[in-house]
């Protein structure tokens, strides 16, 4: 990828100042590692899949929002890949409604990227295989012993007028999933079906897996890799009893998520490491990585100068600060974003639209201020009446608690998490801080 | 095209101009969000907005949604496909096509305003990177307040990738005019006959309304203002058969309009006769009495007598469904001499016929006929072929019951054209199901079936889930006596779901027939539910 040239026009500043993630390889990519306070997320990540003596691993991975997930989880792809690693990357949100969504589709989400994957790979599945598969779906989704007639009412559902480009399996794992993803009724028939199959479909998922992996060795590759993102996105759901959707999913079937033989990375909420039963998401999933916000700041509120210098970093890499910034704006800007990457973008773009008509340095400290003032109060829609008590309470003990509140104050950005070592603490998201009813929660307690 | 643009308050204009020059700034895909609570200044504000933009050499797609959204990435990439100059290759595309903005308008439609946590927000949320791909483009959502604080709160995902936020207030004219488009006098039936969507569409255009409201002082200009939305929100939701809710806009609307006008206001009486109407249809009949009786003693102090016989009436239908219907007949009569007073033919017609209906249901069919040819009688008069309508229904269903199906059609024959030359649908599905019933009696069970078809499918275009429900109730007792019990099970199970919906008081009966039909099937070996 050739070294982007640096923005110095206000169009230019504002047009590289997307929070969109960065693909693996970009040169404006800067390692934060350090400066977000825990080790090299990528790396551990990867040791875990490189020096495992089985073919299957199951980690999870988390963060905010628009942190840099997704890039790091690009990194990871590339670094696996170079290490000669076939790797399946899909993001959950194109293959599953996350809206509503249970392990089965999961499952079957993955029964699909898989055998696509391989597909892509240039894996030829032998037939015998592949009808087996094709029999059990038609059987236990849609009660069809009679594998031809349903074929051919596949390829004439699939083809409207153009040949079948698919074949009779992808077709049919295509069938599913789209019906799992939009059709509310249908959604709850397969699923009420598949469920009492657990052991089974898990079993023909993983004939696709191993049958590929065999096929792949020979090629001379070290195994199979499949990265699920945006998993994360799953909105927080009470179902009753005190469970959450979070839970059902990832712990009380992460078992089943975890029996693919292969090696498995799952992105989470990073919510769901506030859950009451975390204990039992840790026993199943030993392996979780955080990729917290990079340090602006210590718990005890003094400015953090390396967390800063990167952030600035961050902006030198698309931006001639020189000629676009005036000096303590720009250190007020990084500050504000709270060590959120996709943060510093958006107020970046909010201030140019503020900037002053004039060269060099047209984006000023009034500039600058606007921005933040806008922003802030952006942000108040975000923020129930009711947080604000709690709020104070996270600003002075620089923790979280283990409730709803809280679950949804880090999922919305309300809150932060970073890392000293493997500690983490929370704060108050800058802007927040700057809300009236945030100063009067604080003066009342 | 009105030259508005001239007339934009200062500060909606300098905020405009931002949003343009960002717009201007951003290539591929950004977000923009535009707030603004009052169609009227959004129209504007979207007008003035293209013209600029032409000017820029910036031309914008405008995706409007009149109905629940769904599928909006691909609206707006259909949208976008469409703006495409036909003829041109894809080539030479590229080098001339025009720089380009999508506006969407309407999506809050899909955002309830009382539980903002919807479909359409998740499917923004997750789609989020879709757009990046399908609609490379300057996007500008433009919401009203409510839903811009929902798509922080419930879609934070796309929320975050927002390049601005950008707020637009009305002042007071404009307001105005945003109200009057909803006021006005019409018909009960026009705002029954709308489709649920436009129905909808009002009931957020007003719920938005009424925040630009939230933070203005008190002052009486403004109070009214408030009231007659609240007013119209009843109105709206009460046509909708969300009285719960229709009450609750009725319940404020009150508060405010006592305190403008004193006790004594038309509106006020007015208000309370909508209140003891929401009651009714919840089946909270002593309660509504309780508004009515409010309602009286105010318009005897101020002779208002054209009120207070309506109120009699309202009185009068529901001593009826409490099957008081000698206690009935009583108010109705005294409601007559009242409207006879002031010239009301038109009410003294509504009052005739609910007194036939009383005497029907007192088995006195033929007084029921004599009473319906008065009103008849004054509803031609006065050329309110709605009322006709209601009476000649009515005429049918005596003669039905009388054992005369063939005199009974020819009644309803005469009301379905009335009631479609008013475009009265709700009046004409209830003929189509009463002329169901008849078919029924006379053996002819897929006649009546398609008349009951007919019917459902006028409830449904305008909404009208409980007379769905008694519609396919009559389709129960069809596929009963046709030995269908799986047709029967199927009917009986949305019948159920329909009471619950509306608060049905048959409910706990729907819900016996429908264990009965179910242990009668389980009793029935070979016949299986097809899936």
């Amino acid at each position: 990828m050739p070294a982007p040239t640096l923005a110095k026009t206000l169009k230019d500043v504002f047009n590289t100042a997307n929070p969109i993630p960065l693909q693996s390889g970009d040169p404006r990519y800067v390692d934060c590692t350090a400066v977000r306070g825990n080790e090299d997320s990528v790396g551990q990540m990867f040791r875990v899949i490189a020096w495992s003596d089985q073919p299957a691993t199951a980690q999870l991975f988390t963060g905010h929002r628009g942190c840099g997930k997704s890039t790091e989880l690009f990194r990871l792809q590339k670094r696996l890949e170079d290490a000669g690693y076939a790797v399946i990357y899909f993001g959950a949100d194109d293959a599953i409604d996350v809206e509503d969504v249970i392990y089965t589709d999961v499952l079957v989400a993955i029964a699909q990227q898989v055998y696509g994957g391989l597909q892509r790979l240039g894996v030829k599945l032998d037939d015998e295989l592949l009808d087996d598969i094709f029999k059990w779906f038609a059987e236990i989704v849609y009660e069809k012993a009679n594998t031809k007639e349903f074929q051919a009412e596949l390829a004439a559902e699939f083809s409207m007028g153009a040949p079948p480009l698919l074949l009779p399996l992808a077709q049919l794992l295509a069938k599913i999933t789209g019906q799992l993803r939009t059709g509310v009724e249908s959604r709850q028939q397969i699923r009420s079906r598949l469920d009492p199959q657990i052991a089974h479909l898990i079993e023909r998922i993983n004939l696709l897996i191993m049958r590929g992996v065999g096929t792949l060795r020979k090629q001379g590759k070290q195994g199979l890799v499949i990265i699920v993102d945006n998993l994360d996105r799953i909105p927080f759901r009470k179902l009753g009893d005190g469970r959450s959707n979070h839970d059902a999913l990832y712990i009380e079937h992460g078992e089943a998520l975890r029996s693919l033989r292969c090696h498995l990375v799952y992105t989470v909420p990073i919510a769901s490491f506030y859950s009451t039963s975390v204990s039992r998401l840790t026993s199943t999933f030993p392996d979780r990585r955080v990729l917290p916000m990079i340090k602006t700041h210590t718990p005890g509120n003094q400015p953090w100068p390396e967390g800063l210098a990167i952030l600035r970093q961050i902006l030198a890499e698309r931006i001639d600060l020189d000629a676009m910034f005036e000096e303590p704006a720009l250190a007020t800007l990084c500050a504000e974003s709270g060590g959120h990457p996709r943060i510093l973008m958006t107020l970046v773009r909010y201030a140019c639209e503020y900037a002053a008509n004039r060269f060099p340095r047209p984006i000023d400290a009034n500039a600058v201020e606007r921005a933040i003032s806008r922003f802030t109060s952006e942000y108040s829609r975000s923020v129930p009446e009711a947080y604000f008590p709690k709020l104070a309470k996270v600003f002075r003990a620089k923790q979280c608690d283990n409730d709803d509140a809280y679950r949804d104050m880090l999922h919305n950005l309300i809150v932060l998490e970073y890392m000293n070592g493997l500690e983490p603490w929370h704060n108050v998201h800058p802007s927040v801080q700057r809300l009236a009813k945030f100063r009067s929660a604080l003066s009342d307690a | 095209m009105p030259e508005r643009a001239a007339d934009l308050a200062p500060e909606n204009i300098s905020t405009l101009d931002r949003l343009v020059r960002s717009i201007d700034m951003a290539e591929g895909f950004a977000l923009f969000i535009a707030r603004c609570n009052v169609p009227v200044l959004r129209n504007d504000l979207i007008l003035t907005a293209r013209q600029q933009l032409a000017a820029l050499g910036v031309a914008v797609v405008e995706v409007a949604f009149e109905d629940r959204p769904v599928n909006v990435r691909e609206r707006v990439a259909a949208a976008l496909a469409a703006a495409d100059v036909p003829g041109t290759s894809e080539s030479a595309w590229h080098v001339t096509a025009p720089k380009r903005a999508i506006f969407v308008t309407g999506l809050e439609l899909g955002i309830p305003y009382d539980q903002p946590n919807s479909r359409v927000l998740a499917e923004l949320n997750l789609g989020r990177d879709a757009f990046l791909r399908d609609a490379p483009h300057p996007l500008v959502l433009w919401l009203p307040d409510y839903a811009v604080t929902a798509v922080a709160r419930f879609a934070p995902d796309f929320w975050a990738w927002r390049s601005g936020v950008f707020e637009f207030e009305a002042d007071a004219v404009e307001r105005r005019v945003a109200i009057e488009h909803f006021t006005g006098n019409r018909p009960w039936h026009t705002l029954t006959n709308l489709s649920p969507e436009v129905r909808l569409l009002r009931r957020r255009q007003l719920e938005s309304l009424l925040d630009d409201y939230r933070d203005l002082p008190d002052e009486p200009r403004a109070i009214g203002e408030r009231a007659v939305i609240l007013i119209k929100l009843g109105e709206i939701c009460a046509a909708s058969q969300d009285h719960k809710k229709a009450a609750a806009y009725y319940e404020q609307a009150l508060s405010l309009v006592y305190q403008l006008n004193g006790q004594r206001s038309k509106a006020v009486t007015l208000t309370l006769n909508n209140l003891g109407l929401v009651y009714s249809a919840l089946g909270e009949k002593h309660k509504a009495l309780g508004f009515y009786e409010q309602a009286l003693p105010l318009q005897r102090q101020v002779g208002d007598r054209g009120g207070e016989a309506a109120t009699l009436n309202n009185i009068g239908m529901v001593y009826d469904a409490l099957d008081e219907q000698r206690k009935a007949l009583e108010i109705y009569e005294q409601a007559l001499p009242l409207q006879r007073q002031v010239g009301d033919r038109g009410g003294e017609a509504a009052t005739l016929n609910n007194i036939g209906v009383v005497y029907d249901a007192l088995d006195e069919q033929r007084k029921a006929l004599e009473i319906y040819e008065q009103a008849l009688l004054l509803s031609r008069q006065v050329g309110d072929r709605g009322g006709e309508a209601t009476t000649l229904n009515n005429i049918g269903f005596v003669h039905d019951t009388l054992g005369e199906q063939h005199k009974a059609l020819d009644f309803y024959e005469q009301a379905l054209l009335l009631s479609r030359q008013v475009g009265d649908r709700g009046g004409e599905a209830a003929t189509l199901n009463n002329i169901g019933l008849v078919y029924h009696t006379l053996g002819e069970k897929r006649k009546a079936l398609d008349f009951y078809e007919k019917a459902l499918s006028l409830n449904q275009q305008v909404g009208d889930r409980w007379g769905e429900s008694i519609t396919r109730y009559n389709m129960v007792m069809v596929y009963e006596d046709l030995g269908d019990l799986a047709q029967a099970e199927e009917q009986l199970v949305l019948v159920v779901a329909l009471d619950e919906a509306v608060g049905h008081p048959d409910l706990a009966n729907h819900r016996a027939a429908l264990e009965r039909v179910q242990a009668q099937r389980r009793a029935a070996p070979g016949q299986r539910a097809s899936a």
